[in-house]
């Protein structure tokens, strides 16, 4: 038959399901609704804008502009982290902060942001190195965390220009490094940060 | 209207054979109705050390990381993966890099 059919309802002779045989094509040249689940187990081409109000899963990623995997996000993630100020990379004597970071990854790559508020270092032995352990993310061989820091009440040693946080590969804990004029870095220690005063705020990026 | 609060680990991940990374996940909800998630992450190591800012790996102090307050799961993987082989490949590792 060839033509029009017009009717309100078409349901399946045998069954619930209307089947377009396999080689044929069902074609809706205007508007469509589907009131239910839409379940396509084949690739969709959609030609104009795609809109869509609900939250969009893709647990293969999302290629844009190529399709190879540098072209393709495959992960996606933010959230918050807390610190623990320590003499140590883990274990040693615990300080205090009041704090407020976050996080957010994009593919292989996490930014972190650090706001740390009075930084209280009672019972820390004041020559260690001080250490933030407990970091969300490790960064991969080959990648570093390293990022200017704004302080207040941070007593630098002489000849330091910069205060950075430092973040190595394969370290999930970071510590403060000290710029030294015409020479290298040195970790900051417990005493350079006046007890219960001292505040530090950084962003830096690595990649896992 | 009942509004209810809970914390539920989401991920456990080891990476870089030793470090493990976890994520909490609180949850709030409405009459059952999941209203909001927001995401805390921290990371834990099979030991650590404490040193002078001038000094060389001979003089680090190493001690073993205290997991009493981690989750049930959390402590059973870390008992189960950090080997005396694997703290002193660890240390070894940081050793390598002294910075910070």
């Amino acid at each position: 038959m060839t033509g029009i059919v017009k009717t309100d309802q078409i349901q399946g002779a045998q069954g619930t399901t209307v089947t377009v045989p396999t080689g044929n094509t069902l074609a809706v040249t205007s508007n469509a609704t589907v009131g239910g689940t839409f379940g396509v187990t084949g690739n969709t081409t959609v030609g104009g804008t795609l809109v869509n109000t609900g939250l969009i899963t893709a647990s293969a990623g999302v290629a844009i502009g190529g399709t190879g995997s540098a072209n393709t996000l495959d992960d996606f993630e933010e959230g918050t982290f807390d610190v623990t100020i320590r003499d140590a990379t883990s274990g040693g004597n615990t300080g205090s902060v009041t704090q407020t970071n976050k996080y957010v990854k994009v593919g292989s790559f996490v930014w972190m942001q650090f706001n740390l508020i009075n930084i209280t270092t009672t019972g820390m032995t004041g020559g260690n190195v001080l250490y933030l352990t407990g970091l969300p993310f490790t960064p991969a061989s080959g990648s570093f965390g390293s990022g200017s820091v704004i302080v207040n009440q941070v007593n630098i040693d002489n000849n330091v220009y910069d205060l950075n946080l430092f973040q190595n590969a394969g370290q999930s804990y970071a510590a403060f490094l000290q710029n030294v004029d015409n020479s290298g870095s040195t970790s900051a220690p417990v005493s350079l940060f006046d007890n219960s005063t001292a505040d530090a705020f950084g962003t830096y990026m690595i990649q896992v | 209207m009942a509004i209810t609060k809970t914390e539920e680990i989401r991920i456990i991940e080891v990476v870089q054979t030793c470090i493990i990374q976890i994520a909490t996940d609180t949850v709030i909800k409405e009459d059952d109705v999941e209203i909001s998630r927001t995401r805390k992450r921290h990371s834990i190591i099979p030991c650590g050390y404490s040193r002078g800012k001038e000094d060389t790996p001979d003089k680090w102090v190493w001690s073993d990381t205290d997991i009493s307050g981690e989750d049930a799961q959390v402590q059973a993987i870390a008992n189960a993966i950090w080997t005396d082989s694997v703290k002193t490949a660890y240390k070894a590792k940081m050793e390598a890099q002294t910075t910070p």
